[in-house]
């Protein structure tokens, strides 16, 4: 545990809003480490999917710094930006987020095809992701024709697609029932034990967040606390 | 990555078929007329064209500069019998004759009238050939034979409207204090030039007038076989050479019947472009549907947007999807149109010579119809989806998500 591999420095981040501000983050300071489980706990509306936006290179911060693999992300252009998300970073969604005019395994395809990748190696790929989800049975069918669970996973087969050393799931099991809910957490627990991916989880459920964390974070008014 | 784009743009179109069908009906239709219009007024060129050539355009006319062609008109330039024996040498050319026409009083009965006097050689040749222009047709009487002099041809209007007598046939008119006999009365018809003069022997004409050898036009045919407009070129150089004067500068002018149906061909094709242009005008319709479907699907896929750019879809991927969802609305549009098109030009053509009895229409669907307005639908679709597509690409990631 040398080097961060995100590290949130003073991050201000303030939406306007007609003729209010809305500081969403009030000097957040955070470093999260390679191989880490870190769970993000806070109210709603405290800045936690905010947090996310910011380490996922999502948006840029109105004042301080975020580094990324010691890299200042803070000022740049939202191509190179892109480029960053498409290969670092793996997004998990409460939503699920699937496009629903792709079936399962042009979801899984999809962030490969924006870095062109030959599309043989985007049909191996999604076909190997989609297995290790237990999801490859699905793989042709519409996100309209599957259940909350089996959406969540065909979103973690996605967003292993470009092999991102970091997984953010922002509220994975907000809309699943605790079943599904833990299936889905055991999941992302066993990408972090055996592929050592970093994870970032926002959560509500302090069980959960005990149970498949290393470490957790607690977040109120856009400061750690 | 063009390929890719290609694929998720093709998904959404399926997505949404019923949207989709309904943006591209908005298109072909306007494509079908533009191209159905466009064939049938290349058919109506193709097919005057060759009644025209059927008919045997062999006949050139030269007139001195700035005349009409109208034998009257007054122009400074002058051609002389020399210029004739000139286009007459001039290969490709089968006859030439020059034609002298002045005016005159002419009297008959108590009235004196001024009337345009046309003067034709009356040798065997020149008849031979005058008669086979099929300008010199004869009502009553009969037509000039060689060694007439004092003897005239009138024009039907000149028979029956100059004087307040009507002129028959072996009446004598007085011109020049000379006594001319009617010896014939010209068929009306043609341009009506020939029903409004008189004609009669060139000598005598000239005896009257006392000119020398000034001919108002020359009159050439074409050899069987040869080419008109290339015998008309060489004669408008061996007249340039004879009269010592500079391309571009003549004083004289060569008409074909080519150049008239030249003519004949641009006004069919102002009108052809008048109906394209209103045709046109469905299309615009058809581009603003395109920019209205557009604009929707990028408000019903904000959250799409966001998802994209947040596993890596830079802003210009995101356009590209959108323009070329846009031109490929369009193109599919476009290639219906096409084929509606072609069918409908060729069912109507076909409708056409089964009334008429006649190929009034030559249809014939060149590569150029068929590949210019594809090309053109899609850069239309793309165009209307430039603004939509525009706007998708500058929608930030984090407030694409937030959207519900
Ligand atoms: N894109 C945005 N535009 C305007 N206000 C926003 C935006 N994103 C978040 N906010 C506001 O910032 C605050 C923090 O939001 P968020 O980070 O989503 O909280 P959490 O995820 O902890 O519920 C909230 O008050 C929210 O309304
Ligand atoms: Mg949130």
């Amino acid at each position: 545990m040398a080097k961060p591999v995100i590290e949130l420095r003073d991050v201000w981040k303030t939406y306007k809003m007609g003729d209010t501000n809305i500081d969403a983050l009030r000097g957040m300071s955070l470093k999260i480490y390679e191989g880490e489980f870190v769970a993000i706990m806070g109210p709603s509306g405290s800045g936690k999917s905010t947090t996310m936006n910011m380490i996922g290179c999502l948006d840029v911060p109105t004042k301080g710094h975020i580094f990324l693999d010691s890299q200042d992300v803070s000022h740049m252009t939202e191509s190179t930006l892109a480029r960053i998300r498409g290969r670092k970073v793996g997004f998990i969604f409460q939503q699920f987020n699937l496009i629903s005019a792709f079936n399962a395994k042009e979801n899984v395809m999809l962030p490969m095809m924006f870095q062109d990748i030959p599309r043989e190696e985007q049909s191996e790929k999604a076909e190997a992701l989609l297995e290790m989800v237990g999801m490859l049975k699905r793989m042709a069918h519409k996100p309209s024709e599957l259940s909350g669970g089996e959406q969540q996973r065909i979103a973690i087969a996605r967003a292993l697609a470009n092999d991102p050393q970091m997984i953010l799931a922002d509220e994975p099991t907000g809309n699943l029932d605790s079943k599904t809910g833990n299936e889905i957490l055991a999941l992302i627990k066993k990408l972090n034990e055996v592929d050592g991916k970093t994870i970032v989880l926002v959560t509500h459920d302090k069980g959960l967040a005990q149970k498949y964390a290393k470490r957790i974070v607690q977040i109120k008014d856009g400061q750690i606390i | 990555m063009i390929g890719e784009i290609f694929r998720i743009v093709w998904n959404y179109i399926r997505k949404r078929r019923t949207r989709s069908l309904l943006t591209i009906i908005g298109i072909l239709i306007g494509i079908s007329a533009v191209v159905t219009l466009i064939a049938l007024g290349q058919g109506l060129t193709n097919a005057v064209d060759y009644q025209f050539s059927k008919l045997g355009s062999n006949r050139i006319t030269i007139s001195p500069a700035g005349s009409t062609g109208m034998p009257m008109s007054k122009t400074t330039a002058q051609l002389t019998e020399k210029d004739a024996d000139t286009v007459k040498k001039v290969s490709g050319v089968e006859f030439a004759m020059g034609l002298y026409v002045s005016s005159k009083p002419v009297s008959f009965g108590n009235e004196v009238k001024q009337i345009p006097i046309g003067g034709m050689d009356v040798n065997v040749e020149t008849l031979k050939y005058a008669g086979q222009t099929g300008l010199y047709e004869i009502e009553k009487g009969r037509n000039f034979k060689p060694g007439d002099k004092y003897k005239i041809v009138i024009g039907s209007k000149v028979a029956t409207d100059a004087f307040s007598r009507r002129i028959k046939v072996g009446d004598m008119l007085t011109i020049n204090n000379t006594q001319f006999q009617v010896i014939g009365i010209q068929k009306s018809g043609g341009t009506g030039i020939m029903d409004i003069i008189i004609r009669m022997p060139k000598d005598a004409l000239r005896e009257l007038d006392g000119k020398t050898d000034q001919v108002s036009m020359i009159n050439a045919i074409v050899k069987e076989g040869a080419d008109i407009v290339k015998t008309s070129d060489r004669i408008e150089e061996a007249l340039r050479n004879e009269r010592n004067e500079k391309k571009g500068e003549e004083s004289f002018t060569v008409q074909t019947t080519r150049s008239l149906i030249n003519s004949f061909l641009s006004i069919i094709a102002v009108i052809q472009g008048l109906l394209v242009g209103i045709a046109g005008i469905s299309l615009l319709v058809g581009a603003v549907g395109i920019m209205n479907t557009m604009y929707t699907s990028v408000l019903e896929r904000t959250r799409d947007i966001g998802v994209m750019k947040s596993i890596g879809a830079k802003n210009h991927d995101i356009l590209l999807i959108f323009i070329i969802e846009a031109g490929l609305l369009g193109l599919i549009g476009g290639a219906i149109g096409v084929l509606f098109g072609a069918i409908a030009s060729t069912l109507i053509s076909a409708v056409a010579s089964y009334y008429l009895k006649a190929d009034i229409l030559r249809i014939s669907i060149s590569p150029f119809l068929i590949f210019g307005p594809l090309l053109f639908s899609f850069v239309i679709g793309a165009l209307s989806g430039l603004f939509p597509a525009v706007q998708a690409s500058k929608m930030k990631p984090v407030d694409s998500l937030r959207y519900e």
